[in-house]
């Protein structure tokens, strides 16, 4: 017995991979139900843009492609769709070369949805934000039409009326961040500038430090990883790719917990075949 | 059941699945199917941030300012255009020794004004975090006592504190009640790192998941769709 239960300490790490594959592999496929409840980060984020009036214009930064697809497209998705909920203008700018492929045919998408048409209702003006992002920031906060220039047609911000005054950080309602980190300088050129709030949607592995800017009202509101794409994703009354993928994570930690119990207790199987 | 119509949309996904399989083996073993792919995503990124940094900003926001200013015979214009010309161009100094202080030159410029916007960061970002760190012990509400606040606090300010001395150095912190000081302050720190690395961990899992998805649904299911 604790021969064989040694052996689970040396077991190849292949055998792990192998049972992760095959099980998220079935989660694809497998409709499995699961119902989660706004946490208080995300209900703050919810609630900071169903407090929105609508006089100003909200400026969205989708920069997630690729590699963060799975954690942020559900949080993109359920932000989208609460701005055209609320008849809100919405102005998109990306701070990745690849972002506007991304976030571009979804938001088109989400449009048709709500009977929102580009220019009327939303604009993009693309990879505007390049590094180093607090000097971009920085500039769009100053002088939001010399940084942006053009949107994808060619037209310059002023060619849209609901932009004609929008100038300066000031002239938003609020700014949101959608990346695989915060951008910390809304919340100095944003929101300690000009009094514009700053809500961030980031990966998981980026959220550990920002809680205390939570605390202190720096960040509004906050949704984490793929948990708080599930959660808002529920909250917009939907059960998509973002509740789907929850499932599939949960999948993942469960065999991360088994994969620990199993390796320490071979562990200490070895050691007690070893004293014997 | 009747096999997907090729199209160019779908060669492109079961290029991009066969892209993500050829990564994954390299859990089975380095390879050479593993390192051809990862040549070709390198090579790809590379040829798309280039086209990108040429459309959405050279072109814009340099050329066609500067190419305006020449047609209108602008002078200033020009000079703007050929001085940002020439300050790009110092980056390149860093591959000649002689030239070398040319790159350090527009180095000091951007370190310089990366400083000044740090510390305007640390006033505006983590003064309100370091003044929200002063809490009371005992929080009083609607005239009485709130419990479950009061010990939240107070677990919160022996942290803060035990972490803090934790990293104190400038005294012997060998006696026994030092010791347990530390101990606690390690726990603490621990408990801090488990969640960066759960957290982690986390991040890591879903990006694995959406590509093992992508692979299932696009590609294996994909076919009969």
């Amino acid at each position: 017995m604790w021969r064989i239960l040694a052996r689970l300490g040396n077991l190849d790490p292949r055998w792990l991979y192998l049972v992760f594959v095959l099980s998220i592999a079935a989660t694809a496929v497998l409709p499995i139900p699961l119902s989660v409840r706004l946490s208080p980060e995300s209900q703050a984020y919810y609630e900071t843009i169903e407090g929105l009036d609508g006089r100003k214009p909200v400026l969205v930064q989708a920069d997630w492609d690729q590699g963060t697809v799975g954690e942020l497209r559900a949080q993109f998705i359920s932000t989208v769709r609460h701005l055209f909920r609320k008849n809100l203008r919405v102005v998109f700018v990306s701070g990745i070369a690849a972002g506007p492929e991304f976030y571009e045919p979804v938001v088109e998408e989400i449009a048709k949805e709500y009977g929102k048409e580009y220019g009327r209702d939303w604009v993009s003006f693309g990879y505007k934000l390049a590094e180093p992002y607090d000097i971009a920031i920085e500039a769009i906060a100053r002088d939001f039409r010399a940084t942006v220039r053009t949107d994808r047609l060619g037209n310059p911000p002023q060619a849209y009326p609901w932009l004609h005054d929008t100038r300066t950080a000031a002239d938003f309602a609020l700014a949101v961040s959608i990346r695989y980190d915060e951008m910390r300088a809304y919340i100095t050129y944003f929101y300690e500038g000009a009094g514009t709030p700053y809500i961030a949607g980031v990966a998981t592995i980026s959220s550990t430090p920002l809680y205390p800017f939570l605390s202190t009202g720096n960040i509004r509101g906050l949704l984490v990883g793929s948990r708080g794409g599930g959660e808002y994703e529920q909250a917009m009354g939907k059960r998509e790719f973002g509740t789907r993928f929850l499932i599939g994570q949960s999948a993942g930690h469960l065999i991360v917990l088994i994969a620990i119990v199993l390796g320490n207790l071979g562990t200490w199987a070895a050691r007690k075949v070893k004293a014997e | 059941m009747p096999l997907t119509a090729i199209t160019w949309e779908r060669t492109g996904e079961w290029a991009a699945a066969l892209c993500v399989i050829a990564v994954l083996t390299l859990l089975w073993r380095e390879n050479l199917l593993y390192r051809a792919a990862e040549h070709l995503l390198l090579g790809l990124a590379t040829g798309f941030l280039v086209t990108v940094t040429w459309f959405e900003f050279l072109r814009p926001k340099w050329w066609e300012p500067l190419a305006q200013s020449w047609t209108a015979g602008d002078g200033g214009g020009v000079f703007v255009g050929l001085l940002a010309l020439t300050l790009g161009l110092c980056w390149y100094g860093v591959y000649h020794k002689k030239t070398e202080w040319l790159m350090r030159l527009v180095l000091g410029v951007v370190i310089g004004a990366s400083a000044g916007q740090a510390l305007r960061n640390q006033f505006t970002q983590q003064m309100p975090v370091l003044a929200s760190t002063f809490r009371s012990p005992i929080v009083i509400r609607e005239g009485g006592v709130h419990a479950g606040q009061s010990l939240e606090n107070v677990i919160f300010l022996v942290a803060v504190a035990t972490v803090l001395l934790y990293f104190f150095f400038t005294f012997k912190q060998d006696s026994p009640r030092w010791r347990l000081i530390r101990s606690v302050g390690r726990f603490w720190l621990m408990v801090g790192f488990g969640a960066y690395f759960g957290n982690t961990i986390m991040t890591r899992l879903a990006v694995f998941i959406e590509r093992v998805w992508f692979v299932v649904n696009d590609f294996f299911l994909g076919f009969t769709r």
